[in-house]
């Protein structure tokens, strides 16, 4: 039976104070429809992150989550941390 | 399908009971509660896998290429386990703090008096640098998926000097590991 492989965001999740997007793709390896190897590898995505490159899944869940406030919040975090 | 599952029990020499399943593999999707059964004694998630470890300059990727890079994590509750081998070709030409990006994880923010939150750690192999001391320190910072790297400037002096351009050349590289909490 032939092997097949596919890769999929099985995990999308939006995390913490400042709404990283987790996204977690795995890649399937089948045979003969049955699966016998998933791999994962994994990015996270910060409020300032482009996107455009993202699956329009991702890009719908990072513009829901990342309001103006999250965004604003994000940037006074990142400028706090520079001075510690 | 479902399938009858099969529990026996197992007596040891001092008359404790424990469970016992069979030898085929467990799938557990909440968790599972060690001594005792609060949120802090919840281990509900390992992983494995592997994330894209990055090199940027003053926040910046710009000019920066790679020989080869590879990078895995080991996921066991809030805990992170990750480990990097980076390669650069070329370090760009942004000047400033140096620091690898990409963790899989958010690195816990557990103050907000520092943004070194994280683990800590060595270096294990670093090649390409000049007027460097010791080997690079390793922290996580709080908030981001970001390690910040740190230098001994002067010899016998702390590792506490930002990692800078200037020290690096462009066929920078480092091998490291470093573990980390999550939120």
């Amino acid at each position: 039976m032939a092997l097949t492989e596919r890769t999929e965001e099985d995990k999308i999740e939006v995390v913490g104070t400042f709404k990283h997007v987790h996204v977690r793709t795995a890649t399937v390896i089948e045979r003969g429809g049955n699966e016998i190897s998933r791999t994962y590898h994994r990015h996270v995505l910060a409020p300032d992150a482009t996107i455009t490159a993202q699956s329009a899944e991702v890009q719908a869940i990072c513009n829901a989550a990342w309001t103006q406030s999250v965004k604003d919040a994000w940037t006074a975090h990142l400028a706090e941390e520079e001075t510690k | 399908m479902s399938s009858k599952l099969i529990v026996d029990t197992i007596q040891d020499s001092t008359g404790t009971y424990s469970l016992a399943l069979g030898s085929g593999n467990s799938t557990i999707p909440g968790g599972i509660h060690i001594g005792g059964t609060g949120s802090a004694n919840l281990l509900d998630d390992y992983e494995i896998g592997t994330w894209t470890a990055g090199i940027e300059i003053n926040d910046s990727a710009s000019g920066i290429a790679y020989t080869s890079r590879s990078a895995s994590y080991v996921k066991i509750g809030k805990l992170v386990f990750v480990d990097a081998d980076i390669q650069l070709s070329s370090k760009g030409s942004s000047s400033g703090t140096v620091k690898i990006t990409g963790l899989p994880f958010t690195v816990y923010d557990r103050t907000g008096g520092t943004s070194l939150d994280g683990g800590a750690s060595l270096c294990a192999f670093q090649f390409g640098t000049s007027g460097i001391f010791t080997p690079i320190g390793l922290v996580g910072r709080g908030g981001t998926t970001d390690i910040s790297m740190y230098i001994a400037s002067t010899s016998g002096g702390n590792i506490s000097t930002n990692l800078t351009d200037s020290k690096i050349t462009d066929s920078f590289s480092v091998r490291m590991s470093l573990t980390y909490r999550i939120t």
